[in-house]
């Protein structure tokens, strides 16, 4: 009973409000029936607990409290033959502290996942003022000018943190729920001029370690994909760099984005906390992707 | 799409049949036995949600085991509470708004008078806020971040220092609805729950700013009234005519007026004609400002 209620918090946890992606397909690693992988936080404060002096923004609290709290992060960090973190392995991730999926009432489920999705981000990227409004206007066009919902890939950094990582000490393959792939060569070759010339949806990337960090640096972006689904655009200058840090059984990755043509500043979306799921799962192909009519669907003013 | 969401929930819910008596039951608070502290705060616990695109979920703070029940129906009924799951819910689901008004607004102290429109932006979490106030074709911009504060030639442009305006620019962000709830989520244990005259009253002050806020509700429990006592100024506000139709789809109540006043005189008179819950809204502190700071 227990490994159903993990079913179905994990199968909830992946929904969202317009997934086209969902419709494209996610086969999750089945969940590990085991809770305390998931409920991290502290559940007993001493009593005079106070609140920080500063509000703290959701994806910095909740990767600082996994740190903390969570018991995959206090597992020993395998390291491989080369010394550095084992970073392979499928990745899911951390079951909601707030219990079992369902709806509040009839109707309230995308509503209430959008105003949730939208509530996590508190740090924006920092568009130049020029780009405001053009942002607003993506965000509240609903479904019309999300990339995704053309069937175009969700790209990077869209698609953030894969689902399973393969490391050699030459590459590394960081797979995509739906199995895209992408190569990272992390044999100390740098990025050329000519991958700047690219204009992808994934881009041209390369890694290199900083410490125990994989840091993977990846340029040659078209202008077509979004950062993420509120109509955060970019243009083809784009590097997106990012970290993939393994602590215990728990992989912490965040990235930024830097692109000067349109940002007043480099962007570093919040960390995402994934855990270390059972080595008998896979990731699968996903289903073939269906075009929305514009306006198809009211939930997706972004 | 919504077929496709409501097919992969009726199999998640099939998967067992505890949860699905919970969750299709609806709104029945099952919050885990989490005690609240003697200090009357408790640690934030984050919940996660799904993102449209990629694997991470992305958290969400959930409601402190502090809190009074008032204050989450309050919560609930203006949309800012949600749900992970069943529950228990996340009640900081509006971090920004924004909203375009016409009406009246006393500008630097002196007497209400027209506008053409009024813009005001506002992040509850930074804090940030821009207002926007334009009459006779010309607007001033006042913006804030965190305790920086200045004037902006347009949106996001040329930027002049104005820190002494910071804090009462953040004062009026709580002259809505949703900021003035933030206050009294904040307070967790803190805050007091009273009836006067038949209305429930909530009064509560948030950790991180220190503001008086009292708040309150209608017969259908939404805001009706604030009163925020910030040192030796007193603002006031009155919302009426919440609607659903300013932003369909997402279950956020807004009222279509807002009344302001400040140290008991009339602020300004506001009939709302655009508004957006969790919007693109940003206040970069222009390097200027910080300079001029200091910082």
């Amino acid at each position: 009973m227990q490994k159903n209620v993990w079913l179905a918090a994990a199968a909830l946890a992946v929904l969202a409000p317009s997934v086209a992606l969902i419709a494209n397909a996610v086969a999750q690693p089945a969940p590990v029936a085991t809770p305390a992988a998931g409920i991290t936080q502290t559940v007993d404060p001493p009593a005079d607990y106070q609140p920080p002096k500063k509000r703290v923004a959701p994806f910095t609290g909740f990767a600082e409290a996994m740190r903390a709290t969570n018991p995959l992060a206090k597992k020993p960090t395998p390291k491989g033959p080369d010394g550095k973190p084992v970073l392979s392995g499928l990745w899911g991730g951390i079951p909601s502290a707030a219990g079992a999926g369902g709806l509040r009432r009839d109707g309230t489920f995308e509503p209430d996942q959008a105003a949730l999705q939208r509530a996590s981000g508190w740090l924006k990227p920092m568009y130049k003022p020029q780009f405001w409004n053009k942002v607003r206007g993506l965000d509240y066009g609903k479904s019309d000018g999300d990339p995704v919902f053309a069937c175009n890939p969700g790209g990077v950094p869209r698609m953030n943190v894969p689902a399973q990582i393969i490391q050699t000490p030459a590459q590394t393959v960081l797979v995509y729920n739906g199995m895209r792939t992408r190569v990272v060569p992390t044999d100390g070759r740098k990025l050329t001029d000519q991958d700047f010339d690219m204009s992808t949806f994934d881009g041209v990337a390369v890694g290199h370690w900083d410490g125990d960090t994989l840091v993977v640096e990846t340029v040659g972006f078209n202008d077509i994909s979004w950062l993420q689904w509120q109509g955060y655009f970019h243009s083809n200058q784009m590097k997106v760099t990012e970290r993939f840090t393994r602590t215990g059984d728990l992989l912490f990755y965040n990235y930024t984005v830097d692109d000067p043509d349109v940002l007043l500043e480099p962007w570093t979306q919040g960390t995402l906390v994934m855990r270390l799921m059972p080595a008998n799962g896979r990731v699968v192909e996903g289903d073939p992707c269906v075009v929305l009519p514009a306006g198809g669907d009211p939930y997706l003013r972004g | 799409m919504r077929l496709v969401s409501a097919l992969v929930l009726a199999i998640a819910c099939s998967a067992t049949t505890i949860a699905s008596a919970q969750i299709l039951g609806g709104g029945e608070d099952k919050r885990p036995d989490w005690k609240c502290p003697a200090s009357g705060y408790f640690p934030p616990v984050y919940g996660t949600v799904g993102r449209n695109g990629g694997d991470g979920l992305a958290p969400t703070e959930v409601i402190s085991p502090c809190t009074p029940d008032a204050v989450r129906k309050a919560a609930d009924v203006i949309g800012m509470a949600r749900s992970h799951g069943n529950s228990p819910l996340g009640l900081k689901s509006v971090v920004t708004a924004m909203f375009t008004a016409q009406g009246t607004y006393a500008a630097g102290g002196g007497a209400p008078t027209k506008v053409d429109h009024l813009d005001f932006h506002i992040h509850y979490g930074l804090p940030g806020a821009r207002l926007m106030v334009t009459a006779g074709g010309k607007t001033a911009i006042r913006a804030m971040n965190d305790d920086y504060g200045w004037t902006e030639a347009t949106e996001g442009g040329a930027a002049t220092p104005a820190q002494a305006q910071a804090h009462d620019l953040y004062a009026l962000t709580k002259l809505t609805p949703y900021g003035a709830m933030w206050s009294v989520i904040e307070a967790e244990g803190h805050t007091q729950v009273s009836t006067v005259g038949g209305k429930t009253v909530l009064r509560g002050t948030s950790p991180y700013d220190g503001l008086d806020v009292t708040v309150t509700l209608d017969a259908q429990s939404r805001p009706e009234s604030v009163k925020v006592v910030d040192g030796q100024t007193t603002y006031g506000a009155t919302f009426s005519n919440y609607r659903a139709d300013l932003e369909p789809d997402y279950l956020f109540r807004f009222p279509k007026r807002l009344v302001w006043t400040k140290d008991g005189k009339p602020l300004a008179d506001l009939n709302v004609t655009f508004y957006r819950t969790n919007p693109y809204v940003v206040f970069p502190v222009p390097a200027a400002i910080k300079q001029a700071a200091n910082r």
